[in-house]
């Protein structure tokens, strides 16, 4: 008995002693294994131009460094990218993915959606989501978030709820009733500035706040961007109209015919998503320039307008209809460089523009220190009709793996 | 000569109006100037569309011949008379040269499975059977489509009724330069247009609502156009004397039965792919071009690559709704891979854009096929699937000048094309 205490004391000790070692000499192994390192690989970073066989450096889930030489820890998880594209994760601005029926998005996430996996396997990591939207003639309504597709994981799935204020601009009706409450709001910001400045308590207490103008006043300040469609030259022009008497901020969506009108879009820093390849006929009742053109991103760009790019489906479609939907966004931004757009703004119009005008750029959009290590590492050019995804990286973790999958691991291109 | 008709051109402007107070004066001058305007007219088609051509190229692909680097083309009335290598060629002085010396020249895209300037006149849709119909007459040369699919290089089209009867009618085969369907026309009678399933079963009425129905009423009418032809082949030899009755109708299938023109089936899916193999190539002996041929067709691509059957893959470009096994198929590769030989690309535009044909070999090489197939599928072969190889597909002397001048690849989707020709003429050209 006594001599059994004595065999188990010794082997508490022992193992006291060995975890006692283990700490001591092998803690900074500890850290090094959380450290990934994605080596060799032409990085992208977007906003500081290409890195030729560069290194990055993740940490907890954020990039550590970026460099060309740069220590990689000994015993980090390393990711050999050489003769790989390396960029940050795509950024939809538009999308369907990954949200349930209900109308709190932040309730309805589902993160074992099919569309959620898809997304990976096509290098997107941020995306731009709604629910719901402005009916009959209520100019606003829905709901909207930034999410990311971590398959199985709910908890890092949402970034930001309520990023825009999405609104109609399209009936008369509509038009009359946005521009009504924006006054009222108006009105009584004006008023409640007033007596704040002349400390008049009274009227202070008597003044009411008109009933569901709190958005409006959200605009107002500029709190939010108002985010809406307008295809055609004249209804953006209306919507220049507004930001003249308003001053609110506005996103707007499938603007086709923006090239017509692409010096007041710059003026009034109006934030675009639009889709090159999206059709319209000219009108052929009027002279002066109208319909689609290819050319669209590259009149914006010179003209100064910040956009962002989403192809003509903003879903992830099986159906068989190839490179029309976000399975392929960057070929959408390749069209944009067949219309004259330079190389450098069409990934950025998939990337940090994106992210900027779904208002999430200080997390996403570039390979910069810092940021959330949301990664992509590509076989080729993003631009190119043969490349394919090969790793996609999330917060530092890597959620697809071209081999590991079942979707398109069994296509190699041999020629 | 340009410069005097510039003159010309100016005086008009300033001189128009007949309202003008110098009265019969200005009649005269008018006169004067209406000929000169005449004979300038022919001055101007001269000075800015010369017949004779020389493309420098940095790149030729011939398609059918290889590839020539540093090549040249002498283009004369509409037609191919040289490929050589630039240094085995001296251009002579009166062709224009177009400097295209960094550039890759390739023949123009060929398209058989399009809706393109058919709007309007897609389907009839009354009786299931329409032989006597014929979309020729339906082409409208003003489509707002049809520039934007010569500015990406598609240079001659097959449109075909659509899919919402068993047989719609008629295709018409043209190139996309002309101001009349006359013009334009390559072949009045395209190809025979039948529609197998996924579709055409949405006509109401009695029977063909169900895919027995639809074959009983397939075979009834190849029957029927095959019993006509013999007819009439029989009294052509003199095996019989009376002269048969005509039947437009049937005029129009005898072509498609005695395979002067093939029949295009819009067919998906492994069960309607095998049907349409079985029906119209093994029984009534057609040429056959099995298109669409989607959904999980491919999985009886090896049945396919074992007959004389043309596949002709499109809009869709890879399937996973059927694999079964969380897979994406590449369908031409996978066609391709089971030994199907004769294979092309095509749009269905307008489900598609006309302009996107080039993209749909992108996508097709996106999902495993190889680039110099998919070069054939967009040119060569659906050229030859739709029987006028002899002119168009390939770059080869004595085949119609119909080019693409591209900075690259035909596929790489970032690089615009610089210019297109159509018979030798210059149909599109990037502004600079």
């Amino acid at each position: 008995m006594r001599k059994n205490l004595q065999i188990s004391m010794a082997k508490t000790t022992y193992m006291v002693l060995v975890m006692l070692v283990t700490l001591c000499t092998a803690s900074p192994l500890f850290a090094d294994e959380s450290v990934t390192a994605i080596k060799g690989g032409d990085l992208y970073t977007i906003t500081s131009g290409i890195i030729k066989n560069g290194t990055v450096l993740i940490e907890d889930g954020k990039i550590l460094r970026i460099g060309q030489n740069i220590e990689i820890p000994k015993n980090a998880k390393v990711i050999d990218a050489r003769r790989k594209v390396v960029m940050p994760g795509l950024v939809a601005a538009t999308a369907e993915v990954g949200v349930g029926g209900g109308s709190k998005i932040a309730d309805s996430l589902d993160p074992f959606q099919h569309d959620v996996s898809l997304a990976l396997a096509s290098g997107i990591t941020t995306a731009y989501v709604s629910r719901g939207g402005p009916s009959g003639s209520n100019p606003i309504g829905g709901t909207n978030a930034v999410i990311k597709p971590t398959y199985g994981d709910l908890d890092n799935m949402l970034v930001k709820e309520s990023v825009a204020q999405n609104a109609a601009f399209r009936s008369w009706m509509g038009k009359t009733s946005f521009r009504q409450n924006l006054r009222k709001a108006q009105a009584y910001l004006q008023k409640l500035d007033e007596y704040t400045r002349k400390k008049d308590q009274k009227k202070l207490q008597e003044l009411k706040k008109p009933s569901g103008v709190d958005t409006y006043i959200r605009l107002l300040k500029k709190e939010l961007p108002a985010r809406l469609r307008a295809t055609t030259a004249a209804q953006i022009l209306d919507i220049v109209e507004l930001i003249d008497e308003f001053g609110i901020r506005v996103i707007i969506e499938d603007a086709i015919e923006a090239w017509i009108v692409a010096e007041q879009i710059a003026k009034h820093d109006i934030r675009l998503i639009i889709t090159p390849r999206n059709k319209r006929r000219p009108n052929k009742y009027i002279s002066a320039p109208s319909g689609s053109t290819l050319e669209n991103a590259a009149i914006l760009k010179k003209a100064g307008v910040k956009f962002a790019i989403v192809p003509t489906s903003p879903y992830f479609q099986t159906w068989g209809v190839a490179g029309r939907d976000l399975m392929a966004l960057p070929m959408e931004a390749a069209f944009a460089v067949r219309g004259g757009l330079d190389e450098q703004t069409a990934l950025e119009a998939i990337t940090i523009t994106a992210a900027e005008i779904i208002g999430v750029a200080d997390r996403v959009g570039s390979l910069q220190v810092g940021k959330d290590a949301d990664i992509i590492i590509l076989d080729g050019h993003p631009f190119h009709h043969k490349t394919f995804v090969e790793w996609t990286l999330i917060n530092g973790k890597i959620l697809y793996d071209k081999s590991k999958s079942p979707y398109f691991s069994h296509i190699t291109h041999n020629d | 000569m340009r410069t005097n008709n510039k003159k010309v051109w100016q005086v008009r402007k300033h001189h128009w109006h007949l309202s003008d107070q110098r009265g019969a004066m200005h009649i005269i001058h008018l006169s004067i100037i209406f000929v000169l305007l005449c004979f300038c007219r022919i001055c101007i088609a001269e000075a800015a569309e010369p017949i004779k051509y020389a493309v420098k190229a940095g790149k030729i692909l011939t398609v059918t011949k290889g590839t020539i680097d540093h090549g040249v083309i002498l283009i004369e009335d509409g037609v191919i008379k040289a490929v050589a290598k630039a240094a085995d060629l001296n251009i002579p002085k009166e062709y224009k040269v177009i400097d295209a010396s960094d550039k890759w020249v390739m023949p123009g895209m060929v398209e058989i499975h399009s809706h393109l300037a058919g709007e309007g006149g897609l389907n009839d849709m009354v009786v299931p059977t329409n032989p006597g119909l014929r979309i020729a007459d339906v082409i409208d040369p003003e489509d707002w489509s049809i520039p934007q699919a010569v500015a990406s290089g598609v240079t001659t089209v097959n449109t075909i009724p659509g899919s919402g009867t068993n047989f719609a009618g008629f295709g018409v085969l043209y190139k996309l330069h002309g101001k009349t369907v006359d013009e334009m026309l390559v072949r009045s009678l395209g190809v025979m247009k039948i529609s197998q399933a996924y579709n055409p079963e949405r006509r109401g009425g009695d029977l063909g609502r169900t895919r027995m129905g639809m074959s009983w009423i397939l075979r009834d009418i190849l029957n029927k156009g095959k019993a006509y032809s013999q007819t009439w082949q029989a009294y052509e030899k003199g095996e019989i004397k009376e002269k048969p009755g005509e039947s437009l109708e049937y005029e129009n299938m005898r072509q498609a039965i005695e395979g002067s023109i093939p029949t295009l089936v819009h067919t998906a899916s492994a069960r309607d792919v095998m049907a349409t193999a079985r029906i119209f190539h093994d029984e009534y002996q057609l040429k056959t071009i099995v298109s669409h041929a989607t959904f999980h067709g491919y999985k009886v691509a090896k049945e396919m690559a074992k007959r004389d059957v043309h596949v002709n893959v499109g809009p869709r470009m890879y399937d996973f709704s059927f694999s079964q096994d969380n897979k994406f198929y590449g369908l031409a590769a996978e066609y391709k891979a089971a030994g199907v030989k004769n294979l092309s690309i095509n749009t269905d535009a307008p489900v598609l854009p006309q302009e996107d044909l080039f993209f749909q070999g992108s996508m097709a090489i996106h999902f495993g096929l190889d680039e110099k197939t998919a070069l054939e599928s967009v040119t060569i072969n659906s050229a030859r699937a739709i029987g006028i190889d002899d002119r168009v597909g390939s770059i080869e002397v004595g085949k119609d000048a119909d080019l693409i001048i591209k900075a690259g690849s035909l596929f790489d989707v970032t690089i615009p094309v610089d210019m297109v020709f159509i018979n030798g003429k210059i149909a599109y050209r990037k502004d600079t």
